[in-house]
């Protein structure tokens, strides 16, 4: 099988990670953070290790601020609840995941809060700035958005918009979903107050892990409270991160995969990985392009402004029977909505959704051949 | 040899602060703070060789918290 949708998840792993994950049932296989006996110890450093990396990568000020979630839904749902009161407005993007938009409009309909989304402009970061500036109101606590589109790989200017957040005195979060381990990604240079992102995605990590990267000079409110093994004697949620973020036991084999994944990703470069994946979504488009029948929603990737991750639709078919005939000739791709009904609106394809090709690290050239004859031989049949 | 140990609050501090201590040339570990009727509930505390204050030092510079000397 040729997989193409490692936006949903990568896949394959690099090796090291399954080794990592079953290294962990061997030597750490006990709660970290909860005993003195040497096992315990001997896990905790190894969870402290992964801290650091992800620390190092994505300028956290330092390893406590940096907390393991569950994935990067998670994350977002515990900084847009921990930082939002009653009668707040929000700021967000017409390009966002429902990971953003149902917490969003959860608050909404509970009467608490009111949002914006505004409006992207692609390959146009003033413009977009602009949109965002004029959405901010009164009331306005928070910005929120994606850093690229999960479904069209729209590149948001985040430092900017994390430059106006920081002028105008608002909290600002950035879901990473699609950028962690592919694109630059720096807390301080984005002067945000959370980066939300999951690790079993660009960081090739295990499914059932991901990160909140905290600025730590806001105190969030928490929506999961318990166990810390720290400072027991109070009933009250510790304030100390990672701590105040992580009540009960935490995914240790998890983490040690996805601690190999960073490794990974940090040894053969980001930089590195966005060009090679660049590159085979660059080639795919252009074939794309001269197929007649082929529909495609956006420019060919390009650094700074659009991801390698593409959507397409064939005339006369569905996006998800365009998917089925791939899937039948050994491309695993998604189809439909990618749970991202706010950017299908946007892009005018809410109705019919889109087929996405989503590369990774260890796609090939030859994988994207394959794509290409697949979909030319799927559009002549149509014809 | 002049041992001392020092009380944090939580598991990721300790790590951060014996990394630190390591650094400098140190050899810290990490154990289990006894749990009394004046502290916090659990929490882990730091052996270094060198003194109390030495070592308190260099981890409140780093921003790490010490709660006082952990039973030796």
């Amino acid at each position: 099988m040729i997989y193409f949708d490692n936006a949903a998840t990568t896949y394959p792993k690099p090796r090291s990670v399954p080794n990592a994950v079953y290294a962990a049932f061997r030597r750490y296989g006990a709660n970290p953070g909860r005993a003195g006996h040497n096992l315990s110890l001997a896990t905790a450093g190894q969870v402290y290790r992964c801290r650091k990396a992800l620390a190092e990568l994505f300028g956290a000020p330092d390893e406590e601020h940096v907390a393991f979630t569950l994935n990067c839904t998670h994350a977002l749902n515990m900084a847009i609840k921990g930082l939002l009161s009653p009668g707040d407005h929000v700021v967000t993007s017409d390009l966002e995941h429902n990971a953003v938009m149902r917490p969003l409009e959860e608050l909404r309909r509970r009467g608490e809060i009111t949002y914006t989304a505004a409006h992207v402009h692609m390959g146009n970061p003033a413009a977009t700035l602009a949109e965002f500036e004029r959405a901010i109101g009164p009331r306005t606590r928070l910005i929120v958005c994606t850093h690229v589109s999960n479904v069209f790989g729209v590149i948001l200017p985040i430092e900017q918009i994390g430059a106006l957040a920081a002028r105008r005195g608002l909290c600002f979060v950035v879901d990473c979903a699609q950028s962690a381990g592919v694109l630059p990604v720096d807390l301080k240079r984005c002067h945000a107050d959370c980066l939300c992102m999951p690790g079993h995605k660009g960081l090739y990590g295990p499914m059932g892990t991901g990160a909140l990267i905290c600025g730590g000079a806001r105190t969030m409110r928490t929506i999961i409270e318990g166990g810390t093994g720290s400072l027991s004697k109070s009933l009250e949620q510790p304030e100390l991160l990672p701590d105040r973020f992580e009540s009960g036991t935490i995914n240790v084999p998890g983490i040690a995969g996805l601690y190999a994944g960073t490794l990974f990703v940090r040894s053969a470069g980001i930089e590195t990985i966005r060009r090679h994946e660049e590159s085979v979504a660059g080639e795919i488009h252009g074939a794309l392009t001269e197929i007649r029948g082929v529909r495609l929603y956006t420019p060919a990737p390009r650094a700074g402004v659009l991801a390698p991750v593409l959507s397409f639709n064939i005339d006369g078919l569905g996006s998800e029977q365009t998917a089925a005939l791939l899937n039948e000739a050994g491309i695993a791709v998604r189809a439909g909505l990618h749970c991202a009904p706010a950017a299908h609106r946007t892009f005018g394809t809410l109705g019919t959704g889109t087929v996405r090709v989503s590369p990774g690290a260890f796609n090939t050239r030859r994988d994207g051949m394959r794509l290409i004859k697949s979909v030319f031989q799927i559009a002549k049949s149509r014809k | 040899m002049e041992y001392s140990t020092l009380k944090i609050k939580t598991i990721t501090q300790a790590e951060r602060g014996r990394e630190l201590l390591l650094a400098r040339g140190y050899r810290a570990r990490i154990r289990r703070s006894a749990v009394t009727a004046d502290t916090e509930g659990c929490g882990y505390s730091i052996q270094v060789n060198c003194g109390y204050d030495t070592a308190a030092g260099i981890l409140s510079r780093e921003g790490i918290h010490v709660l006082g000397r952990g039973e030796p």
